[in-house]
């Protein structure tokens, strides 16, 4: 992906347009700068170091069990009932929170 | 219109009356003249502060009338206190735009429960106050109204993002202030004002009908100038609430009574030398200074390694911007926001937030956003949580031999308005308020003098829920300091 696609990707992402003048594309370029020296910051520190300080874990996995549907659930994208008619009024309500007091 | 004195711009009418809440905690005036003090101290000094964005002195007066007639008995522990609630805390009928043009116009349809609990101990709300837009920033300069200033010095900022009740509690435009601290915002603008500031430990107060910005940090806290209205104001806004499941189920002790018996930690943690490198040298000069009074006064003080200061900041603004992202997706001009645009739906959104929102709050929702994002989110959000959950356990820590940790609160003095740092220095600057909010223990700025003529605050630090013993504590040190 090259730096404009990027910029279109985040920018939809966040439903924000994209930038266009060159004062937006400045605020964009400082932004990721940013973002890489907070990145840098916590990816390449060190243990934090104290009385209290974490003892060493297990790695944990890339998703939390937690997180997991559990083998009864219906996927997450499962249709529920009644949600038909909420969707006839447009696929724009699927994205807001008007399904929820319907379905339920 | 300001005046200039000594060579800076103080408020009209001199140095502000900080007497008028403990007066009125006295019982020298009635819930009407305090209610009177506080809206002529708001008329004399908003042309030059700024600090509300609605005030509301009918609704003030009627209420302080009502507080007056009701029987001694009947009245609630707050009765007829002039009371400033930041303007992302939602208040029945008035304007709650969280400082963003998007919401401009917007009125909150019914009361925060800290707003409930106010009104139902006998609080008169005399308004609301101005703020960085949805609580980001640390100047109250990002507001999509005018900037605040400092009553100490209007061309300075109070501090933010709670900057607004900060200004108006330390002006004596209410006696007391309701703010938000989601990494520091009431306790660096109570440093900035000169005042008391807390921030209770995450769950004790209520956050349903306060603004989400970052859902894991965000705390309601207290100001004032008077420290036992900020124990008093906490005591009635704290205890659990059906409404939000973050709140916790704890009894709430009397804090006032707490904040009215000093009491002197016997040993207290500070920051070393190597974090006390990141301040100003008058600041240095400043806290060196408080921690020797204390030393005097009869504390063991001993220095205590913090967690690094760097990675508590990086860890904090990526997962604030990553919840701050998420918790925005909600202003889009069809649930909340003023709707800006035509066409197809998503064009509505797109136009809406780009218009509505400020460049900082664009700023933080797009480096939210890509903190989310697929390959991003393993990577770095993950690894920022179990920073988190470092400096957390390296915090508590430092409570097993240390009743309380002893910090400065801002790294330098506040900066002229217009002259704002570049986003990296002005996170950066969070540095010793965001641990507190990181690891999510109660934290209370206090007055500590001045330093180059302007208001100086140290911040204690307490293990969690140990409220009550922080503000015995701040009474102890803020008398020797």
């Amino acid at each position: 992906m090259n730096r404009e696609q990027e910029i279109r990707k985040v920018c939809a992402l966040s439903r924000l347009n994209a930038p266009e003048t060159e004062e937006e594309h400045h605020a964009y370029s400082t932004a990721r700068e940013t973002l890489s020296s907070l990145v840098e910051r916590v990816i390449g520190r060190a243990p934090v170091e104290g009385p209290g300080a974490a003892p060493e874990e297990e790695p944990r996995p890339a998703e939390e069990p937690g997180c997991r549907l559990r083998e009864d659930e219906p996927p997450a994208d499962a249709r529920p009932e009644g949600a038909e008619e909420v969707r006839a009024l447009g696929p724009e309500r699927r994205d807001g929170l008007l399904l929820v007091p319907r379905v339920l | 219109m300001t005046s200039v004195e000594g060579g800076r711009q103080a408020i009209p009418g001199g140095r502000p009356d900080r007497g008028a809440a403990a007066r009125f905690r006295a019982g020298g005036l009635t819930a009407e003249e305090a209610a009177r003090t506080a809206l002529a101290r708001a008329r004399e000094t908003e042309p030059s502060l700024r600090a509300f964005l609605h005030l509301d002195p009918e609704g003030a007066l009627a209420e302080a009338r009502r507080q007056d007639s009701l029987p001694t008995g009947e009245r609630g522990p707050l009765s007829g206190l002039p009371v400033a609630v930041k303007d992302n805390i939602a208040v029945r009928g008035a304007p709650c735009t969280s400082g963003s043009a998007l919401l401009d116009g917007y009125r909150a349809p019914y009361d925060a429960t800290v707003v409930e609990r106010l009104r139902r101990s006998g609080a008169v709300i005399v308004g609301k106050t101005n703020l960085d837009e949805f609580g980001m920033g640390s100047s109250t300069t990002r507001s999509y109204r005018a900037p605040t200033g400092n009553p100490a010095d209007p061309r300075r900022i109070p501090g933010g993002s709670s900057g607004g009740s900060a200004a108006a509690a330390a002006a004596g435009s209410a006696f007391a202030a309701l703010g938000t601290d989601t990494g520091g915002s009431v306790r660096q603008p109570a440093a900035h004002c000169g005042i008391f500031g807390i921030r209770p430990t995450y769950g004790r107060v209520s956050r349903y009908g306060v603004t989400a910005y970052a859902s894991s940090f965000d705390q309601v806290g207290c100001l004032s100038p008077d420290l036992a209205w900020v124990g008093r104001l906490l005591t009635v806004i704290a205890g659990e609430d059906p409404r939000d499941a973050t709140s916790a189920s704890r009894p709430v002790p009397d804090f006032g009574a707490a904040a009215e018996a000093p009491r002197l930690p016997k040993r207290l943690a500070v920051a070393g030398p190597e974090e006390l490198a990141a301040l100003d040298p008058a600041s240095r000069e400043a806290f060196s200074r408080t921690v020797r009074a204390i030393e005097q006064a009869g504390s063991e003080v001993r220095e205590a390694p913090l967690p690094p200061p760097e990675t508590a900041v990086a860890a904090y603004y990526l997962l604030a911007c990553a919840e701050a992202s998420s918790n925005l997706a909600r202003f889009d001009g069809m649930r909340y926001g003023r709707r800006r645009g035509a066409g197809w739906l998503f064009d509505v959104y797109r136009e809406t937030r780009s218009v509505g929102f400020g460049a900082e709050v664009r700023r933080r929702v797009l480096l939210g956003a890509t903190i989310l994002s697929k390959g991003y989110r393993d990577a770095v959000y993950h690894a920022a949580g179990e920073a988190r959950r470092e400096i957390t356990a390296a915090l508590l820590g430092l409570f097993e031999e240390s009743e309380f940790l002893l910090l400065p609160t801002t790294v330098g003095p506040p900066h002229r308005i217009g002259e704002e740092p570049d986003p990296g220095a002005e996170y950066d600057s969070d540095r010793f308020t965001i641990l507190a909010a990181l690891a999510r223990v109660p934290a209370i700025s206090l007055p500590a003098g001045e330093r180059e003529g302007l208001p100086f605050g140290v911040q204690l630090v307490a293990p969690p829920w140990r409220e009550a013993p922080l503000l015995s504590a701040a009474a102890a040190v803020a008398e020797i300091v």
